[in-house]
């Protein structure tokens, strides 16, 4: 087993710096504490389990060759989840079963007072939420999960799916209306 | 019943069920909660979201490692070889040769097939088997590296500013 490193104790700019340098164990560690979230972001756009991994891994690998490109005007995190996205949305683009659906032709927006059943806690209806979410539109779904998977600030979700921040937030909003209308 | 500062709760609440929050929001959030049923009913929705927070799967961190790791080697191999001294791991210089090199390099070679033509020479004709042998050929490594703009520009790829000046030279002597 491996024992715990230096590198886990550091900030994340810390590590980017080592990185640059060609650090190894600083890599390793980027590459630990962010895979989770780059593959959920790829996942939330591909909506394929392998083709999520592979863009994770691409964009790691991407991010790393570009890192004296990094200027760190965003976060490592943000910088390398939009490399995801972009990632993602390039393989989107070459299989050609890219389905967006915009805020603009999203149905109705229900009043926000629906009630939320009381079972959602158990694991049978976070997987009915699951694929309640999938039913989603793009931008609704993605910053849904962004937001509460990765706990991005609107405008990291904005940044993440080209859009204001502004825009980040009624579609975070709008989705999560959707779902307590679906769920009720 | 909606009370008011909703708005503002409902964008902390991911935080809130990340446990993200400083103590005094999160005070804040817990506070409201015990008293507005809206808002936790979307906490309650937030939290079966995550519930469903799908995760990578098993080997997913190991293997993006190992393919950084290879590619770092790869890296050190070709400074090692003296075609990229100086060259930091992944964070690689231009992979292509400078602009004029390049200019006076398609210069040079299309006054070569030119000349070919202008004299009247036959092109000779290349047989199916060296075709097949350049295809089955792999490509140089720093072809990996390649988005595919410019067609060709690897071959200069391996070579350092004093062997591609000597190379420009050789050619206009």
């Amino acid at each position: 087993m491996k024992e715990p490193s230096s590198e886990g104790l550091l900030p994340d700019e810390a590590l980017v710096d080592r990185a640059r340098k060609g650090d190894p164990g600083a890599m390793d560690e980027l590459v630990k504490r962010h895979h989770a979230s780059a593959f959920r972001v790829a996942l939330g756009i591909l909506r394929d389990e392998d083709g999520a991994a592979d863009a994770a891994q691409d964009a790691f690998l991407k991010a790393f060759r570009g890192l004296s490109g990094f200027r760190g005007d965003a976060s490592f995190r943000t910088w390398l989840l939009t490399i995801v996205a972009n990632e993602a949305r390039g393989m989107l683009r070459k299989v050609g079963r890219r389905k967006e659906t915009g805020l603009e032709v999203a149905g109705p927006i229900a009043s926000g007072q629906e009630t939320v059943e009381d079972s959602l806690e158990n694991a049978e209806e976070a997987e009915r939420v699951k694929i309640l979410l999938g039913e989603l539109p793009e931008k609704q779904r993605l910053a849904v999960t962004l937001r509460v998977f990765e706990g991005l600030s609107f405008k990291e979700v904005g940044a993440l799916i080209g859009s204001s921040e502004g825009a980040a937030r009624v579609n975070y909003h709008h989705g999560i209306r959707r779902l307590r209308e679906m769920v009720s | 019943m909606s009370g008011q500062g909703c708005d503002g709760i409902r964008d902390l609440l991911p935080e809130w069920a990340l446990g993200a929050l400083d103590s005094e929001a999160g005070a804040k959030v817990k506070e409201h909660l015990t008293s507005c049923g809206d808002c936790g009913m979307e906490m309650r929705l937030l939290q079966a979201l995550l519930a469903s927070r799908p995760e990578p799967p098993l080997g997913l961190e190991d293997r993006i490692r190992a393919r950084v790791t290879e590619e770092m080697e790869g890296a050190r191999r070709v400074e090692a070889s003296g075609r990229g001294a100086g060259v930091i791991p992944l964070v690689r210089r231009s992979r292509w040769a400078p602009a004029w090199a390049l200019s006076a390099a398609a210069v040079v070679v299309l006054s070569l097939g030119i000349g070919v033509i202008w004299n009247g020479e036959t092109v000779p004709e290349i047989g199916e088997e060296a075709i097949q042998v350049a295809v089955d050929e792999p490509l140089p490594e720093a072809w990996l590296w390649d988005d595919g703009l410019v067609a060709g520009a690897p071959v200069f790829d391996g070579l350092t500013d004093e062997q591609l000046e000597a190379l420009i030279q050789e050619l206009e002597g």
